[in-house]
């Protein structure tokens, strides 16, 4: 147990004014702006965004700056702030159906319909240092346009070239007639297999979950929903109670740590598990968002947030009740967190084992060690709070370890005692 | 999009959904670009102030399967009502197109209020944006402007995201890859 210390006001008042002095670093260097974070450590926003459940690329920049780039230290921050602010509503399920594609990849079928398009990846580099970084400064526009020149190039021949690089000046747009925009359609994979019932159905692991869902219902006073959508549980209104349904599960694992569920994930591909993933379907991009409101009586859209997906088929033998077949894992995050949802998926579906009837012998298919531990807010206060002055309880302790030794007499024995681990400290 | 065909209502709510969709897309920027073109100087008072708070976005399991929460998101919301009278807003705009003058209000004490409420939510938490597209959602409701509003700002504002989905989607389009399936030990 830790204790109450007073004094120090003085010291904390001088440390703060140094970490401020670190943060900001040799002061002939330009000032890092939130916007610069923003705009080019997007990916380090993204997972900020994700793991603090908050999705607001601003704040998440500033939060990253404040934290001298400590990411656990920015989510903390990001989370921090949410509790100061009031919720309006739950908004409508996003459709990632009809994201607005930036990349989409599959790795169970070559020729899918829509096609794979590689997006912004870090796959296929060479993971050589970049050197000509180094000397990169200044605003800087022409990179845009060679990469536009080079679409062109390749595109040759395609009318609509002229109408995109007309500028767009305020007059050109009036004039313009607004003919719906013909983007591309890109059918799910896990579609196809469910298509041919070779994946298991939502409702396989709905069932199981229905009779632990029940009791602690979330009322939400949208009654237009179905019930199965409100049945959701939410974790930022209830604690974790286990077992958990597939709902909480999904939601803890969207905010865990992606070290954590990377690990994790690793683990059931190593033998500590055995759900054989695919990655079916990996796609990120823009999804609309909207909400009910009530005073109007009909939904609108608030506007459209970036997330990523990605669905995994693993085989499944069957039982009793299904036959063999394919099963999915599901992972999906604000922003572009590839990583992350690829290794949520691969828990996701590990923690499915239960309602399975697959054996739970694995760590990744615990859900009590997986969900109480993946969050890095509560994981790193409880680990951080040991820097707390304990100081009386290791007084005790020292007085015990040396009334202990005084009574210690060795026994004359050849063979070494075996040390048994001490149990959990009782704090 | 789905949100849209939900509703039973006809067109009016569908207008005003789509043009809800189109402001919460688009930049305060652009929006007071084009509502400065039609030289309305606004009447109104705020039923709800530019308030920033949290929406829980859901997301479906497996995609296309049960809802849960998968994270929250920064939404500003403000409500207004137009102190606008119905005869004067006809007197206006019969006497020049488009431009009318603030409603003073001892003038418009007398008459009848013609009980427009306009909505602004959108993602974010800019204040400025969530009242322009509360004050613009008003407007849009009264006869005499939702052709123009239609016009003026939704169009052009449409015409800029199609544009920038349009250059963002060819730049995709340019990483499409044809993979070939190597015969092993070849």
């Amino acid at each position: 147990m830790y204790v109450a210390v007073k004094g120090g006001e003085a010291a904390i008042d001088n440390a703060h004014q140094l970490l401020a002095e670190k943060r900001r670093g040799d002061g002939s260097v330009k000032v890092l702006t939130v916007k610069q974070i923003q705009q080019q450590l997007p990916l380090v926003v993204d997972r900020v965004m994700t793991e603090g459940s908050l999705y607001d690329p601003q704040l998440a920049a500033l939060a990253i700056k404040q934290a001298m780039g400590d990411v656990v230290e920015a989510i903390f921050l990001l989370r921090a702030y949410r509790t100061t602010l009031p919720r309006f509503a739950y908004s409508e399920a996003i459709n990632t159906d009809e994201m607005r594609i930036e990349r989409r990849i599959s790795a169970t079928y070559k020729d899918i319909p829509g096609g794979q398009a590689l997006g912004p990846t870090f796959d296929y580099t060479h993971r050589l240092l970049d050197f000509s970084l180094l000397e990169e400064e200044g605003v800087d526009d022409e990179i845009k346009e060679g990469v536009e020149e080079t679409i062109n190039e390749g595109t040759k021949g395609n009318s609509t070239d002229d109408t995109i690089r007309k500028e767009a000046t305020a007059e050109n747009l009036i004039m313009e007639d607004s003919s719906q925009s013909c983007s591309p359609h890109y059918p799910r994979v896990t579609d196809f297999l469910r298509q041919d019932n070779l994946l298991q159905s939502h409702s396989s692991t709905l069932h199981s979950s229905k009779t632990n869902s029940s009791e602690n219902k979330t009322p939400v006073n949208d009654t237009q929903k179905s019930e199965a959508e409100n049945t959701c549980t939410d974790l930022t209104r209830e604690p974790l109670s286990y077992p958990a349904d597939r709902t909480a599960r999904l939601q803890a694992l969207t905010r865990a740590d992606e070290g954590y569920l990377l690990a994790l994930g690793y683990s059931t591909q190593r033998g500590y598990g055995r759900t054989h993933p695919f990655a079916g379907e990996i796609r990120m991009g823009y999804v609309t968002v909207s909400m009910m409101v009530e005073e109007l009586g009909f939904a609108i859209d608030l506007g459209e947030i970036c997330v990523t997906e990605c669905d995994m088929i693993n085989q499944f033998q069957g039982n009793q009740q299904q036959p063999p077949q394919f099963t999915q894992g599901y992972g999906i995050s604000f922003g572009f967190c590839e990583r992350k949802t690829m290794a949520m998926a691969l828990v996701d579906r590990s923690l499915q084992a239960k309602e399975l009837g697959e054996a739970i012998d694995t760590p990744a298919a615990q859900e009590e060690f997986v969900l109480s531990h993946c969050d890095n807010v509560e994981s790193s206060g409880f680990v951080s709070h040991l820097k707390l002055p304990h100081y009386v309880d290791f007084q005790s302790e020292l007085e015990l370890v040396r009334q202990m030794r005084a009574d210690y007499q060795p026994v004359p024995n050849e063979e070494p005692a075996v040390t048994t681990p001490s149990g959990v400290a009782n704090e | 999009m789905h949100s849209v065909n939900d509703v039973k209502n006809s067109h009016p709510v569908k207008n005003r959904q789509q043009l809800l969709s189109v402001l919460s897309k688009s930049s305060f920027d652009d929006i007071n670009r084009f509502w400065q073109s039609l030289s309305i100087v606004p009447s109104y008072s705020l039923l709800k102030a530019p308030e920033v708070g949290m929406t829980m976005v859901r997301a479906k399991t497996g995609g296309t399967g049960q809802a849960f929460n998968m994270g929250e998101m920064t939404v500003t919301r403000t409500v207004i009502r137009l102190n606008v009278s119905e005869g004067h807003l006809k007197e206006s705009s019969s006497e020049e197109k488009g431009v009318e003058e603030k409603c003073v209000e001892e003038e418009c004490v007398e008459e009848k209020y013609t009980d427009i409420i306009g909505f602004g939510y959108t993602a974010g938490r800019d204040t400025k944006k969530s009242e322009l597209i509360a004050v613009v959602d008003a407007y849009f409701q009264l006869p005499e402007y939702t052709d123009l509003i239609e016009e003026k700002i939704l169009q052009p504002l449409r015409n800029k995201q199609r544009h920038q989905e349009e250059s963002e989607a060819k730049k995709v389009d340019a990483t499409k890859v044809n993979f070939f399936t190597m015969v092993r030990g070849e």
